[in-house]
């Protein structure tokens, strides 16, 4: 089959991208030939805008344009309060409740033996540098093993240094039924329920 | 077999899209199978406890013949062995055991023995730490895999009792010290009658064991970092994080 040159890299360079394979790819190089050429260029301008300009905050390790990033900046935030999450994306996530009101710390993963990550490969010594002054930390890993292990981790090392430490609740998913509800998460709503 | 259900330990999961997971299965049936768990990962799911490493539950499985995955339906956990993940010491010890589970095991294929000791030793761990955890499994793990040591008082190549001893990881077992073998190491006789021990000794028994560390430190160093390297060809990934 011929198919001109810049199409084919074009189809090679977007079946790279991840869950797109050959035939998507080839599809959405035909939609970008048929597009006007503006709007391909703003699409081409955003990619390599991103790459540019996006970068890591040199604080808590989010990702930003500024740096430090806003929520680093941002006066109105309790800089006392710092909650550690595996990704920047949980950020994200804990950002859509509007209930948080204090800084983050990105670590960059979690603790898991089954692959051989240990903490040295996690941005711990950089929390441990921030924690002077800091009232509390709350931890806001996955709820899964490498999430747990890496709360463990912290715990062991944090709490002799001084500040409060916390762990994100378990429990049944708001809407959700009780019938249905896991063993262990229900186990863990029932362990960790709190006065009204 | 296309719906099928077994007892089953989780040996390991991997993300898959964007909330599903591949788990790979110890069955009691089946052997070692890997099987997809559709959207386990959203918050309303409601078996994503079941599919974290180390449960034992009973599993309702789809396969099709001469397809890779399955497809988990349905589990009812029988033991979460959560004590063991929520211990940072019992989670690397855990990990290390079901590695080398996981390395060495190859397909679906049946093995109650096998089934029966990975058990044990999870309700051995999850009860306390025991140092002799690690070597035990290991020594009663890779005889099952059929790659037992001698570990008698005779040599292997003169069949001779003699009063000092070698351990050849390659010739496999206790040599006298007479034979000049390239990766031979010294072992005392306290260490071959305790390495002994381990292997025809009950879990039950051997519960009630404890050693000193120096003895501990020797016992590894052959069994783990000889035998058990020599046979893997590879270290194991959670080696690292053994020393925590």
């Amino acid at each position: 089959m011929y198919l001109a040159p810049s199409m084919t890299r074009l189809i090679e360079e977007l079946s790279r991208l991840p869950s797109i394979g050959p035939k998507t790819a080839q599809r959405l190089a035909f939609y970008i030939l048929k597009t006007p050429k503006e709007e391909v260029k703003r699409l081409a301008e955003a990619i390599v805008e991103v790459k540019e300009r996006v970068k890591s905050c040199s604080v808590c390790f989010n990702i930003t344009e500024d740096d430090p990033c806003r929520i680093c900046q941002d006066i109105n935030r309790n800089k006392k309060l710092i909650c550690v999450v595996e990704q920047a994306s949980d950020i994200i996530a804990l950002e859509k409740t509007r209930e948080y009101k204090g800084t983050y710390h990105v670590l960059g993963g979690a603790i898991s033996p089954l692959d051989g990550i240990g903490p040295e490969q996690l941005r711990i010594k950089e929390l441990l540098s921030r924690i002077e002054d800091v009232e509390e930390i709350i931890i806001a890993t996955n709820p899964n093993v490498e999430g747990e292990a890496t709360a463990l981790y912290l715990t062991k090392l944090i709490k002799p240094l001084g500040p409060k430490l916390t762990r994100i609740a378990y429990g049944i998913p708001v809407g959700g039924d009780l019938e249905y509800a896991d063993e262990v998460t229900l186990a863990k709503a029932l362990e960790g329920r709190r006065q009204i | 077999m296309p719906l099928y259900n077994s007892k089953g330990i989780v040996l390991r999961n991997q993300d898959l899209s964007e909330a599903d997971k591949i788990v790979t299965l110890l069955t009691q049936k089946f052997g070692k199978i890997k099987g997809v768990a559709k959207g386990v990962r959203k918050t309303t799911s409601k078996f994503g406890s079941s599919v974290e490493i180390f449960t034992y539950a009973d599993y309702l499985i789809y396969g099709k013949e001469n397809k890779d995955l399955d497809i988990i339906t349905q589990a009812q956990i029988i033991h979460s062995f959560k004590e063991i993940r929520e211990d940072l010491n019992k989670l690397t010890i855990g990990a290390f055991i079901i590695e080398l589970l996981d390395t060495l095991v190859a397909g679906k294929e049946k093995d109650p023995l096998l089934f029966n000791l990975i058990l044990q030793t999870l309700t051995w761990l999850k009860g306390e730490s025991n140092e002799l955890i690690i070597p035990t499994f290991a020594l009663k793990f890779i005889t099952l895999s059929g790659l037992k040591p001698h570990l008698g008082k005779d040599c292997l190549l003169c069949h001779q009792v003699c009063d000092k001893m070698q351990f050849s990881p390659g010739q496999g077992g206790i040599i006298c010290t007479s034979h000049r073998i390239e990766d031979g190491i010294m072992i005392s006789d306290n260490i071959r009658g305790l390495l002994h021990q381990l292997l025809v000794l009950d879990i039950s028994k051997i519960r009630k064991i404890h050693i000193s560390p120096n003895l501990l430190t020797e016992l590894q160093k052959i069994l783990i970092d000889n035998y058990l390297k020599f046979h893997l060809q590879k270290p194991l990934k959670s080696m690292n994080t053994l020393k925590l």
